[in-house]
């Protein structure tokens, strides 16, 4: 078989504790392939467990927020020549091992993109509040891209090197995961969704975005919508 | 008295402060001539407020002052926008320049290796 040239990218800011030992699993389970992990300026040694553990690791010199590291890490990847890209969150909450399952529709070119969806994974523990925020951020993307979806903000996706080339993404924080879908829309992008699980434990708890974000992402959207498209 | 002459002051400061700024080319000639038509135009409704009164003739509304109030507000909200524009700009300068430099560091890293 051809070995694909798979890009894993991971946005990360302040995960030393976890980085390491995150980079290490998909670099055992697949050797193959690439780990880019962008830092978006960590006040820890995020970018040094990084590099020791065998990432390539670009820094940003200042915070930008995690859509800011997301594009570094494609525009990276696409110019290294990446002929599939895996975005997932540096935060412990995607498992590695579920990997081929995004990759599976792209290698088969059933898609163009394909989304994690933990509302389709039996095993996801998400906690009340958040499962109430993100079914109404279905229902908002609904009405917003006119895509409809069983997951929405959920950061482990994977796409090929023409999707990656075409989704533009501008927001820099969280409102770019709304974005790409609009993105996929917009392109009339292939798309599929597949079951992935999302680990809720205290640390990922800690580190995840908070409920009360939804609010700030629904008006950047408003706001590019209006003012900056 | 002494607060027409206050704002006709205020108002002198302004313009002179964007003719300095055109002449050293900081600001572009439309924007000068806006600026300064906008300051001339408060120094003579300073001393001429019946002026307004027109105005709030043309525009239906009540009072004079009314009519400046409102149309104050709009000059407000429209610059607030262009202040959030530029803003949104600069982000997305930086953000490009930051990535530029990041990917730029991996490079002379990889090239020291």
């Amino acid at each position: 078989m051809i070995e694909k040239k798979v890009y894993i990218i991971l946005p990360a800011y302040n995960e030393a504790r976890i980085i390491g030992s995150l980079i290490e699993e998909v670099r055992t389970l697949y050797p193959s392939f690439h780990v880019v992990v962008v830092d978006d300026c960590s006040r820890d040694t995020t970018a040094d467990q990084a590099k020791r553990a065998g990432a390539d690791v670009i820094r940003h010199s200042i915070n930008l927020g995690q859509g800011a590291a997301v594009k570094t890490g494609i525009t990276y990847a696409l110019r290294e020549g990446a002929e599939y890209l895996v975005n997932i969150d540096a935060d412990g909450q995607h498992s590695a091992a579920e990997i081929p399952i995004l990759l599976a529709p792209l290698f088969d070119g059933r898609a163009d993109i394909v989304l994690g969806s933990r509302f389709l994974a039996p095993k996801s523990n998400v906690p009340p509040i958040r499962r109430i925020v993100l079914k109404a951020g279905i229902l908002f993307t609904w009405f917003f891209s006119g895509i409809h979806l069983s997951d929405t903000h959920n950061g482990f996706r994977a796409q090929t090197r023409n999707a990656a080339q075409k989704i533009i993404i501008n927001e820099n924080r969280m409102a770019h995961a709304s974005e790409i879908l609009h993105e996929i829309v917009r392109h009339a992008l292939r798309f599929c969704e597949v079951p992935v699980t999302v680990r809720y434990t205290q640390y990922s708890k800690q580190r995840g975005q908070r409920s009360t974000n939804a609010l700030h992402i629904v008006r950047r959207l408003l706001w590019r919508k209006m003012f900056l498209e | 008295m002494v607060i027409q002459i206050l704002i006709t002051v205020a108002s002198i400061f302004v313009i002179a402060k964007s003719a300095i700024a055109y002449t050293h080319k900081t600001i572009r000639m439309p924007t000068f001539i806006a600026w300064s038509v906008f300051w001339t135009a408060i120094i003579f409704l300073v001393w001429q407020p019946n002026l307004t009164d027109r105005l709030a003739v043309v525009l239906q509304v009540g009072r004079g002052a009314d009519a400046i109030f409102y149309l104050s507000l709009i000059a407000v909200f429209y610059l607030l926008f262009k202040i959030f524009i530029r803003f949104e700009n600069t982000d997305s300068q930086i953000t490009t320049l930051v990535r530029e430099m990041g990917i730029l560091k991996k490079d002379i890293e990889d090239i020291k290796k």
